[in-house]
């Protein structure tokens, strides 16, 4: 199986707030030198040493408490941020980042909200309008989707916001906990679709705090904690480290 | 700078959705970018024809053409300064261009200025100032216009990120630049000697003239235009280098 997704001693820092008022120096940093030379004081890792190679068709969960730097990972295979050390090699094929209702603008109506969401995702007009219907219908929205979105529950916003993602698909597929949306009837569709999705031979990568969606779902298991790599392996073995821990 | 095919039809969405959620929720909607300019251009004439008794023939006009072509770089100036910012929760959602969302504020500003200047045209007609073979240079005008306005709202908006007082300084100097550029009143009113420094220190005034030169005047632009070119290759490459210096800016967002 070829490998997809590649990290290779992976490590991305951020700049600490505390440190940012000087900021208007940092733009002329950063465009006088490559900022190669930075103050380590004044940053942390967020992420650092991480090692894995993911195969098509593999599920990847994500596991390590909060602000461990899971989301950091998931943006930075999205090409969202960029490495400070190493790399992460991404073979083919496109990613999509599993958000729910980015660029929502309240204004418009949720069927025009939902073209320019799937839009942002990266998704041409052919490929929403093929899947227009079954998105609609999934969402269980029925006539609201001609209503402004401002208009929504937070529930009806997250409905469709997922019911976007999981229809437009990807090679390689980011999820960055989005199983517990909607009421309990919603929530046991969604997981059912996302289980279709991987069943589908989708490489998946999901973050989440359910190690029963992890032990469920995942065929591999990547724990993070405060940025460093604990284990990588089987989600049996990994979870119980992680639980243990 | 030069957007991707791929990014197109994202470019497309943002525009039409900012659009229609700036104008949809108002009862005048689209009708706001023909009054603004209009109501401003009454109150000068109101202001220098009638209580200080100045201006020439075709003031009104001359006015117009001013205005709307001051508008569109200073509406998209300030929207520019907070757009990466305001956007955080896409930049880190899905990986797009920083340009991209510049570009969509002056493409959506642009709106204002192609009604403006169907304005301008009318009142062009109404002066009894009909087309002219000079007309050919509207084009060159346009495209080195918008070539300037996106090179500055690339600028503004990764300056932005840094500095977010960036807004504040904007509001004034968006101001300075209204009255700092031929609009209210004629660049033939600045002596000779003062000309060049006067092109330098006022970015649009080159840009403005030419406007006037080319519709109401029926000339080629002076010899100064050349300022402005200059001007756009400037912004331009800084532009361009600042995005590519500036690579891991949604870090920092």
């Amino acid at each position: 199986m070829s490998v997809l997704i590649s990290a290779k001693d992976f490590g991305l820092r951020f700049k600490l707030s505390r440190f940012k008022n000087s900021r208007i120096k940092d733009l002329l940093v950063n465009a006088v030198k490559s900022s190669k030379r930075v103050n380590q004081r004044e940053h942390f890792w967020a992420l650092r040493n991480i090692n894995f190679d993911l195969h098509r068709g593999e599920v990847l969960g994500v596991i390590g408490s909060n602000g461990s730097g899971k989301s950091t990972l998931l943006r930075s295979i999205g090409g969202i941020y960029q490495a400070d050390e190493g790399s992460i090699q991404i073979t083919g094929s496109v990613s999509a980042l599993l958000s729910l209702g980015t660029g929502f603008k309240d204004d418009l109506s949720g069927i025009e909200n939902l073209y320019l969401n799937a839009t942002v995702l990266g998704f041409s007009k052919q490929e929403i309008d093929e899947q227009l219907e079954a998105i609609i219908d999934f969402s269980e929205l029925n006539d609201f989707i001609y209503e402004p979105v401002k208009n929504y529950s937070s529930g009806m916003k997250a409905r469709l916001g997922f019911a976007i993602a999981v229809h437009l698909k990807r090679d390689i597929m980011l999820v960055d906990e989005i199983l517990g949306v909607g009421d309990f009837k919603f929530r046991q569709k969604s997981s059912a679709k996302i289980k279709e999705l991987i069943s589908g031979g989708r490489t998946v990568i999901l973050v989440s705090h359910s190690m029963d969606s992890i032990k469920n779902y995942c065929t591999k298991c990547l724990w993070i904690d405060k940025g460093v790599q604990r284990a990588f392996g089987e989600p049996e073995e990994v979870v119980e480290q992680y639980l243990a821990s | 700078m030069i957007i991707e095919k791929q990014h197109i039809a994202l470019l497309q969405y943002l525009v039409k959705g900012d659009i229609k959620a700036k104008y949809k929720s108002k009862m005048l909607g689209a009708l706001w970018a023909v009054i603004d300019p209009l109501v401003l251009m009454l109150i000068y004439i109101l202001l220098i024809k009638f209580i200080f008794q100045r201006g020439g023939e075709y003031y009104a006009a001359e006015l117009l053409v001013g205005l709307v072509s001051y508008r569109w770089f200073s509406l998209t100036s300030m929207n520019a300064s907070k757009v990466l910012v305001s956007n955080r929760k896409m930049l880190h959602t899905v990986r797009i261009p920083i340009s991209v969302l510049p570009l969509s504020r002056v493409l959506i500003n642009s709106v204002d200025f192609m009604v403006g200047f169907v304005l301008i045209l009318a009142l062009l007609f109404f002066f009894g100032l009909y087309p002219s073979v000079y007309w050919l240079w509207l084009p060159v005008l346009f495209a080195l216009q918008f070539a300037f306005i996106y090179a500055l709202a690339v600028i503004f908006a990764i300056i932005g990120v840094y500095f977010r007082d960036l807004t504040n300084v904007l509001q004034f100097g968006v101001r300075i630049l209204l009255y700092g550029s031929p609009i209210l009143y004629s660049i033939s009113q600045i002596p000779d000697e003062f000309q060049l420094l006067y092109r330098f220190g006022s970015p649009l005034s080159t840009l403005i003239e030419s406007y006037k030169n080319v519709l109401i005047f029926k000339t080629n632009p002076d010899a100064y235009f050349w300022v402005f070119g200059l001007y756009v290759i400037g912004l331009w490459s800084l532009a361009v280098y600042l995005q590519r210096s500036n690579k891991n800016l949604t870090k920092d967002l």
